[in-house]
């Protein structure tokens, strides 16, 4: 260990070429699940738009919600795995990792995502991703039993074996750092203490937050699991509804947080310049540790139960947590860059754009977690419309570029710029159109959750019926950018 | 005719005469469907009462809400036992004729005020204030009526009877509110239904700090307010186990790396 924080790159852990292979082949095959499941959960996304839009009376009211289901968990369990699979590869360099836990979680990903389609595609679940309580488990007769105890046991497989995976990184984490240094508090304090690189810091912190919500999830699936097998006769609906966003919001603030730490680490080499830990980055996700596991109260806005303390709590701390990471993040971005000798690739411009989604989603956001402004966006199509923004051209674009800057080294077939820009330009064009028809809804006060519009919000039918356009052009660039990565992937395969 | 097949083949009640008339066909009848009805106006027909007085539906939803049910008097299936079941279940809950009315309307053309005296007298109900028996005035009323609660029956030339499902439908104000479909009703729904029918709420599920569940965030008295309960503790474990988890871990392989 070294005296004091030398600004030196630290050293990467050896290697043997075997576990090279296996590390890589792994990685490779996360890219799988992307090629198969992204595309489909657009075409998800584009059936709810169509049946909204009347273009097509293509699906029931229950079919609506089924396919709603599906497409929102689904995307957040695609990008949770996908990034955790980016952190696995990049982070390998820093800390050894066991195969066996990203194994569990690739075939248990597999059985989960699996179980999901079956409660939901054949079985008709459709509470939503947030399968907010009673509604989860009392449908109504819309759906039938086994779906719910399918649907249920699908997200604690998933829990299971992502927890296990959390957990095998942070242990790696532990095994070279302290927490004290994984944490980067030396930078804080000004004492000695080892270089850590600020993915370290990013990582260390969003995988305890996770941690946080994978138990929430757990107490949230016990209790349903009581009620179920007739123990208790009710649950409290406000405690399930804490419990529920306790996990839902960590879960998705976490893939945020991992893509912006792939960032952190993979932008600098096409600057040219390293991205150095520092006291204000420190203190920036320091905060995010402390503040995001009650940030997410701001979901419970509209339930009157809920203490108004903890109600200005959510708020402050919705503010608290965003703007020191972002602020932090968008300025280390526009640091490193400026005047920078910068390759611009698919990767270095998916990551600069994806840092811009995030802002841009992030103000959404921040509009929507303040009181005077929730009380009127809560229910509309702002809420999609800011967390697509920071998701499609936000985190999404990070993860994209840094699974296709794995296919690209590991394959070493150079980039085709033409197809890559134009991929680059249909995703971001036709996903800030589509971004925009929800922006527009919200502030129409379209309300989110309907299946079809009823005339007094007409709006919203030429609305959704405009986003499918943009949609389809997002669609474009995501089948050409998987074909880009996908024969890379494959020409990868065959050379690890 | 070919308006009758045409108002059949797109799912409208038949009439009744014109029923009787209409080809058989395998289709099932569709039941109604309480989301699709709420809040829907149901057209204030002329009715028949049975003591012969002429009214409209109106007359009886002007004071209270109205529980409507349909039902013929010839009929050889569900309409009597439905009918004794519905009475026990007013009986036990109380306030009929008080706080709502039970309405019984026929939707065969065939019955008279006299065939809706015996039906009444048949369940012991024909003095009773609380439960009013009638039939539309014309089968344009009866059609309008039907419609306006998706009720479909079609006639069965082999049993001569009308298939139809047995429904009860309470109003607020001319206005749709609950359904309830089947054989019966018990009290606990019945007084559901009531109560969404003087506009009271009605929770589906307990309001915070009721008694029933395991664990829960507040409780609620009135004079005090909320106030947080044990339950609360069990959104502060995961945030503080985590960092215990996480700190034994690094400690742990602290230890192991020494």
């Amino acid at each position: 260990m070294s005296d004091v924080p030398s600004g030196e790159a630290p050293s990467a852990i050896a290697m043997s070429a075997a576990e090279e292979r296996a590390a890589n082949r792994l990685t490779l095959l996360w890219v799988i699940p992307l090629v198969v499941l992204f595309p489909t959960f657009i075409l998800f996304g584009m059936t709810l738009r169509t049946a909204q839009s009347n273009l097509a009376p293509i699906v029931s009211a229950e079919w609506f919600y089924s396919i709603v289901t599906m497409h929102g968990l689904g995307m957040v369990g695609l990008w949770f795995v996908a990034v955790m699979a980016a952190v696995c590869d990049v982070i390998r360099k820093y800390v050894r990792l066991h195969m066996w836990a990203n194994w569990t979680a690739f075939l248990g990903t597999i059985v989960g995502v699996v179980m999901l389609l079956t409660a939901t595609m054949i079985g008709r679940y459709g509470a939503g991703w947030y399968f907010l309580y009673p509604l989860s488990i009392h449908p109504a007769g819309v759906w039938a039993d086994w779906s719910t105890y399918t649907f249920l046991l699908a997200n604690g497989v998933l829990g299971v074996v992502w927890t296990i995976w959390s957990l095998d990184v942070l242990w790696g984490i532990a095994r070279r750092y302290s927490l004290p240094n994984a944490l980067s508090w030396h930078y804080i304090t000004g004492e000695p203490g080892p270089e850590v690189p600020p993915f370290i810091l990013i990582v260390t912190v969003s995988l305890i937050a996770n941690l946080t919500g994978l138990i929430s999830a757990v107490i949230m699936l016990a209790l349903y699991a009581l009620e179920l097998t007739g123990v208790t006769d009710v649950s409290d609906a406000l405690l399930m509804k804490n419990l529920l966003f306790l996990f839902g919001h960590l879960l998705v603030n976490i893939i945020m947080y991992l893509g912006a730490g792939l960032v952190y680490e993979l932008l600098p080499e096409y600057a040219g310049r390293p991205w150095k830990n520092g006291r204000w980055t420190a203190v920036a996700w320091n905060l995010v540790l402390l503040l995001i596991i009650i940030a997410y109260f701001h979901h419970l806005y509209m339930d009157f139960a809920q203490l108004n303390l903890v109600q200005l709590i959510g708020q402050v701390t919705s503010y608290g947590v965003a703007i020191p990471s972002a602020v932090v993040s968008i300025y280390g971005v526009l640091a490193l860059t400026w005047r920078a000798r910068m390759r611009w690739t698919m990767t270095s411009i998916m990551m600069y754009c994806g840092m811009a989604g995030w802002c841009v989603g992030g103000i959404g956001a921040l509009i929507d977690s303040t009181i005077a402004f929730n009380s009127k966006f809560h229910n509309t199509l702002w809420v999609p419309a800011h967390f697509h923004t920071y998701f499609l051209v936000g985190v999404v674009l990070m993860i994209l570029g840094a699974i296709f800057h794995a296919c690209e080294k590991l394959s070493g077939i150079p980039e085709n710029v033409s197809r890559s820009r134009l991929a680059i330009w249909l995703i971001c064009g036709g996903g800030y159109g589509f971004v925009l028809m929800f922006y527009l809804a919200g502030a129409m006060s379209i309300p989110r959750r309907y299946a079809l519009y009823h005339e007094v919000i007409s709006a919203g039918t030429y609305l959704a019926g405009t986003a499918l356009v943009f949609i389809s052009l997002v669609l474009a660039g995501v089948l050409l950018y998987l074909w880009e990565t996908g024969r890379r992937c494959v020409v990868a395969f065959k050379k690890v | 005719m070919i308006a009758m097949m045409a108002a059949a083949a797109i799912g409208l009640p038949i009439g009744v005469a014109d029923a009787r008339e209409a080809a058989n066909t395998d289709r099932a009848l569709k039941t109604p469907d309480e989301t699709r009805l709420f809040g829907r106006e149901v057209p204030d027909v002329p009715l028949r009462f049975a003591d012969g007085r002429d009214g409209r539906l109106s007359d009886l939803w002007a004071d209270r809400p109205v529980f409507l049910s349909l039902v013929f008097s010839r009929c050889a299936g569900i309409c009597s036992p439905y009918l004794g079941l519905l009475r026990d279940t007013v009986d036990q809950v109380g306030g009929a004729g008080d706080q709502y009315q039970m309405v019984v309307i026929s939707f065969d053309a065939r019955d008279r005020p006299e065939d809706l005296v015996a039906l009444a007298q048949h369940h012991g109900l024909e003095n009773d204030r609380g439960w009013t028996f009638a039939a539309p005035a014309s089968s344009e009323g009866l059609m309008a009526l039907c419609q306006s609660l998706d009720f479909e029956f079609r006639w069965d030339e082999q049993r001569q009877q009308f298939d139809h499902p047995a429904i009860t439908v309470a109003l607020r104000r001319g206005k749709f509110v609950r359904l309830s479909v089947g054989g019966e009703i018990s009290p606990g729904r019945f007084k559901d239904m009531l109560a969404d029918a003087r506009g009271e709420f009605v929770s589906i599920y307990p309001a915070p700090g009721e008694r029933g569940a395991l664990f829960r965030c507040f409780d609620y008295d009135p004079e005090r307010g909320f106030t947080p309960n044990w339950g609360m503790l069990l959104l502060v474990f995961p945030g503080a186990s985590a960092l215990a988890v996480a700190a034994l871990m690094f400690m742990a392989a602290r230890v192991r790396s020494r």
